[in-house]
């Protein structure tokens, strides 16, 4: 599983990643956590609001923190 | 932590900055006592930056709890995808819209140049994607409190009207010109992509989303906030008087005011102190207001940033527009209003 962070590095987008870790550790899962910077990047993928979190390449949050239980319920879903 | 305890929190916090904001106004005493420096020359250099950040900590304390949990709950409660809806289209509404939310929708994602490209893919064009990018920086929710508290809120609603009209015109010039109709065409290929519609967030949970929101706009302004202030307190202590009469009143004052800034690089915020710092010496207020929106609307590194996404030859042109705006806000303040 690949989830990115979409984020300019910003305290909301550092949390956004540490909520995705801690998350990812907490369900004992083999995912990769990766925090996208760049903008251009970002807008080619079609996201406008950061921080964005992406699961294997779904846009899932975009414009606010999710926090880790809203998180893990993500995850949770998309193995079903 | 309970849910309503950080609701509570939340909210109390800020009504708590709300009271401490206009408890002075309507008593015309503040409610701790006010630190003010003396002669700054008359302090050691080392310890300048120290009494200046003090004098405004002392003064303006209240104003930061205020503005930071504002722009926090602002940013957990605002329905941002439906504000963004209601400007995707190419009608005179949609540079009104794209301009009068700037404002609300800086506080709440922390990478402008996505959500101006996201304005262009999502069908609106670059005319109100360019109102959007020139309104945000230039009256954000933050940055006119802010002008309002430490200046003079007459100065912070001209600088409100000015850029919002400003804003507004320069977009829908630009969507004119070929090379901004060239831009537009690059965009055409991608689609926005849509964020799945999560559980509703409730009461509670929006109100602990703002108390982290509030920590997040407070952590990423602060450092650069203190760094800048302290900065300017050697700029107020060392600028000479006279210079800033010769340069920075008058209609010079003006013209100077509105280019200073493009070279400069100010973190948002501190260009509200700098401005206080120069007035302090005697800037103008007609001067002040030209660099209010000059700077932040035609600063090169938020230019170069904007270069990514559009053609140089747009960059330039909106730069030039907003230098115009900032001149012309300045003499009509000059002319019309006149004192802070």
């Amino acid at each position: 599983m690949k989830i990115e962070v979409f984020g300019k590095g910003c305290p909301k987008c550092q949390k956004t990643e540490e909520n995705a870790k801690k998350a990812v550790s907490e369900l004992g899962i083999d995912a990769e956590v990766v925090h996208i910077y760049d903008e251009i990047e970002m807008l080619r993928r079609g996201i406008s609001d950061s921080p964005a979190l992406v699961i294997d390449g779904e846009l899932k949050v975009a414009g606010r923190i999710p926090d880790v239980e809203e998180i893990k319920g993500l995850i949770e879903k998309e193995m079903r | 932590m309970s849910r309503t305890l950080r609701t509570t929190l939340t909210w109390g916090l800020f009504l708590f900055g709300l009271l401490m904001v206009v408890y002075p106004k309507i008593t015309h005493h503040p409610l701790f006592p006010i630190f003010r420096y003396r002669d700054l020359h008359s302090y050691h250099p080392l310890i300048i930056p120290g009494i200046y950040l003090w004098s405004y900590l002392t003064r303006a304390w209240g104003a930061f709890i205020f503005a930071f949990m504002f722009g926090g709950i602002i940013a957990a409660f605002a329905p941002t995808q439906k504000m963004k809806a209601m400007f995707s289209g190419k009608s005179l509404v949609s540079y009104i819209l794209a301009a009068a939310f700037a404002p609300v929708l800086t506080v709440c994602s922390c990478a402008m140049i996505p959500i101006f490209g996201g304005i262009m893919i999502a069908g609106a064009g670059i005319g109100p994607a360019v109102s959007f990018l020139l309104m945000a920086p230039a009256a954000n929710l933050l940055a006119l409190l802010f002008t309002g508290e430490i200046i003079s809120w007459k100065l912070a609603l001209a600088r409100l009207v000015f850029s919002f009209f400003g804003a507004i015109t320069i977009g829908y010039i630009l969507d004119k010109t070929p090379w901004g109709r060239e831009d537009e065409e690059r965009y055409h290929g991608i689609s926005a992509a849509k964020a799945a519609v999560g559980k509703a967030r409730d009461f509670h949970r929006k109100s602990a989303d703002a108390m982290e929101e509030a920590w997040g706009l407070a952590s990423k302004a602060l450092p650069f906030l203190l760094l800048g202030v302290g900065a300017v307190s050697y700029v107020e202590a060392y600028l000479p008087r006279e210079l800033v009469a010769a340069y920075l009143t008058g209609s010079t004052g003006i013209l100077l005011g509105a280019v200073i800034g493009v070279p400069m690089y100010t973190p948002t915020l501190v260009e509200v102190f700098l401005v206080k710092g120069l007035i302090n010496l005697g800037m103008s207020p007609g001067a002040a207001l030209a660099f209010l929106i000059g700077a932040p609307m035609a600063s090169i590194p938020s230019m170069l940033g904007v270069s990514r996404l559009i053609s140089w030859r747009c960059v330039v042109n909106y730069a030039i527009l907003a230098i115009v705006v900032g001149i012309i806000a300045g003499f009509l303040y000059m002319e019309i209003i006149g004192t802070l």
